[in-house]
């Protein structure tokens, strides 16, 4: 019975599990140096290699217009990317464990909706309009605003409902992006590249200065997660089941909706609105790993940023020389496996 | 361990569903909570595992105001098999039974040999050691029953709170699940559904009907042809069981 002699059902267990956490790193390493060195111009590896590690140790640079090109606009951008995907990936496992519903997503959950309106009231009316908050802070309010909702309204006899979660998830979600249509319309009806932005999500235009905050905010939250992973596998047991274990199941679930939207208002407001990455990364961790948090959480947050990485290299290059929106693969990706979810459920899979 | 309930009232959405409830459960009893359904029997269990907080009254463990200690330590105390037992993800059978470890463990702590050969020794208290790396979800009905148990045992608490345990199982599951929580001399609080379950295993009975208590007492004292008759409308009769010698009830209806 012992975890080191015997293998587990999961595909991953053990001391495997390390060794996969490893090869996701190295995998996120190598696919990020691929993202720099691709797009209008192709760089070589080893120039990537070569200016990130002058960066670094601070040595001599070399060519200086193609160590701006990696290391200014490229490095950033891929690296947002990547926070970004661990960050939507992340929230997913958090809120999928607050709902106790595979389902949940940030942005099923209209939670990404929310956020992209709060940062865009910021952008229309300035930080004045929304009490003196900033995009990211507004994004945050508001993403609380809408999780609230859609938890208070999904909720008969102090239960959650499944089948209300996801339609009023999706109601909310519809509500805030018709609001964040018209505000953007009404402040610069010309500009609808920045309507595609908060609605559909692009990495473009990522700076060093898009950095600090996210990976502050997704390594907070992890700590946080990963010292309550015990819990929020009771979580997966049901609130009664948890509340026997003894989970204080309440002040979890509060500190579940907070760390939710703090992590989708985050992205959001970098990015704005990725859809289905919360969705789809937590299942295939579990599907690797089963269901204990304590794997699922590293393994979700890495697959979430190489994914996004990923996604971000395929939209710079399907269409060259025209950058299509993130959102436009992790919801060409996301809605055919959540439809598959669905059915699968239904005919009374696990 | 001593179980104490006192002057219990208890609401969901501001209505009422348990009111005035007194129950004790002396060390190593075995009480059932019996009564028709609704009369809520399911929510004055939620309050003694911290999952409803009482409006009024008081639960009690050796003394010790339940609700008032952190939710850990109630954890070491009591543990629960509730109705509703499935897992929205996938865990191994040793991995749910490991969740049972959960109070005895700070934050940062790994999983010692300790907790291990509490899985394991759960695990063969309930027949279920075979399982360990199998999928909760691959097992029967009967048999995820028994790995809820033995994530229950693995609390090492005193008390033991069962929630209609033998719902869904069929008969010899259901004879054999009672036969285990009976040998394993802990005290406990177990709602059932059958009168003769009730009759047979346990030592005393409280009655519940429209949340509150109707009777409480040995089984055979309580539960009388005419009682029966009244509070869950069928006839009873009441004897020797012809197999086991045991008390038996039989029903029909009126």
């Amino acid at each position: 019975m012992s975890a080191e002699s015997t293998r587990g059902p999961h595909l991953v267990s053990g001391p495997m599990t390390g060794v996969l956490i490893a090869g996701l790193a190295a995998g996120l390493v190598l696919i990020t140096v691929a993202a720099i060195s691709i797009g209008s111009v192709n760089l070589p590896f080893g120039a990537v290699w070569k200016t990130i590690g002058t960066r670094l140790t601070g040595a001599g640079a070399g060519d200086p217009l193609r160590d701006q090109v990696i290391w200014d606009i490229r490095t950033p951008r891929v690296l947002v990317a990547a926070l970004v995907g661990a960050a939507l990936s992340v929230a997913g496992v958090a809120l999928q464990a607050l709902v106790r519903n595979p389902l949940a997503d940030p942005y099923i959950l209209g939670i990404s909706s929310g956020a992209s309106l709060g940062a865009v009231l910021v952008v229309a009316f300035g930080a004045s309009a929304v009490g003196g908050l900033g995009v990211t802070g507004a994004a945050f309010a508001m993403s609380i605003l809408s999780v609230l909702a859609v938890y208070a309204l999904s909720q008969r006899g102090g239960r959650l409902l499944d089948s209300r979660l996801v339609l009023i998830g999706v109601a909310v979600g519809y509500l805030c992006s018709a609001a964040t249509t018209y505000l953007q319309l009404q402040v610069n009806p010309t500009e609808l590249h920045g309507l595609m932005f908060w609605l559909m999500g692009s990495v473009a235009g990522a700076t060093w200065s898009d950095l600090g905050i996210p990976a502050a905010v997704i390594a907070a939250c992890m700590v946080f997660l990963l010292l309550q992973a015990r819990n929020l596998n009771a979580l997966m047991a049901g609130e009664d089941a948890a509340a026997g274990l003894g989970t204080s199941v309440r002040s979890l679930r509060i500190a579940l909706l907070v760390i939710g939207s703090l992590l989708t208002a985050t992205a959001v407001s970098v990015v704005g609105g990725i859809g289905f990455v919360g969705l789809m990364m937590p299942h295939a961790a579990r599907f690797l790993v089963g269901g204990d948090h304590r794997r699922v959480l590293p393994v979700a947050l890495l697959m979430g940023a190489v994914f996004l990485v990923a996604v971000d290299i395929a939209c710079r290059t399907v269409d060259r020389p025209n950058e299509l929106p993130v959102g436009i693969f992790t919801t060409g990706l996301g809605v055919p496996f959540f439809i598959w979810l669905l059915l699968r459920r239904r005919s009374g899979g696990a | 361990m001593r179980l104490v309930i006192e002057g219990v009232t208890a609401e969901i959405d501001s209505t009422p569903i348990v009111s005035g409830v007194d129950l004790v459960a002396e060390p190593g009893q075995f009480v059932g909570l019996i009564g028709p359904n609704g009369s809520g029997k399911s929510t004055l269990l939620r309050t003694v595992y911290r999952a409803l907080r009482p409006a009024t009254g008081v639960v009690s463990l050796n003394g010790a105001d339940l609700w008032q200690m952190p939710a850990k330590r109630a954890a070491r105390h009591r543990a629960v098999v509730t109705q509703h037992g499935d897992l929205t993800a996938e865990f191994s059978v040793a991995e749910v039974v490991a969740m049972g470890r959960a109070p005895h463990k700070g934050l940062l702590d790994r999983e010692h040999a300790a907790d291990r050969a509490a899985v394991a020794e759960s695990l063969k208290r309930v027949e279920m050691a075979w399982a360990a790396d199998r999928l909760f979800s691959t097992l029967s009905g009967g048999e995820r029953q028994r790995v809820l148990l033995a994530r229950a045992l693995a609390q090492e608490a005193p008390l033991l709170v069962l929630d209609e345990p033998t719902n869904h199982l069929d008969v010899r599951a259901q004879l054999g699940l009672l036969d285990l929580i009976r040998s394993l001399g802990l005290t406990l609080l177990t709602a059932l559904h059958d009168l003769d379950h009730a009759a047979a295993y346990c030592d005393h009975v409280v009655v519940l009907e429209n949340g509150a208590v109707r009777a409480s007492g040995p089984p055979l004292e309580v539960l009388t042809p005419e009682f029966v008759a009244e509070v869950f409308g069928v006839r009873a009769h009441i004897g020797p069981h012809p197999i086991t010698g045991r008390p038996h009830i039989a029903v029909a209806s009126m």
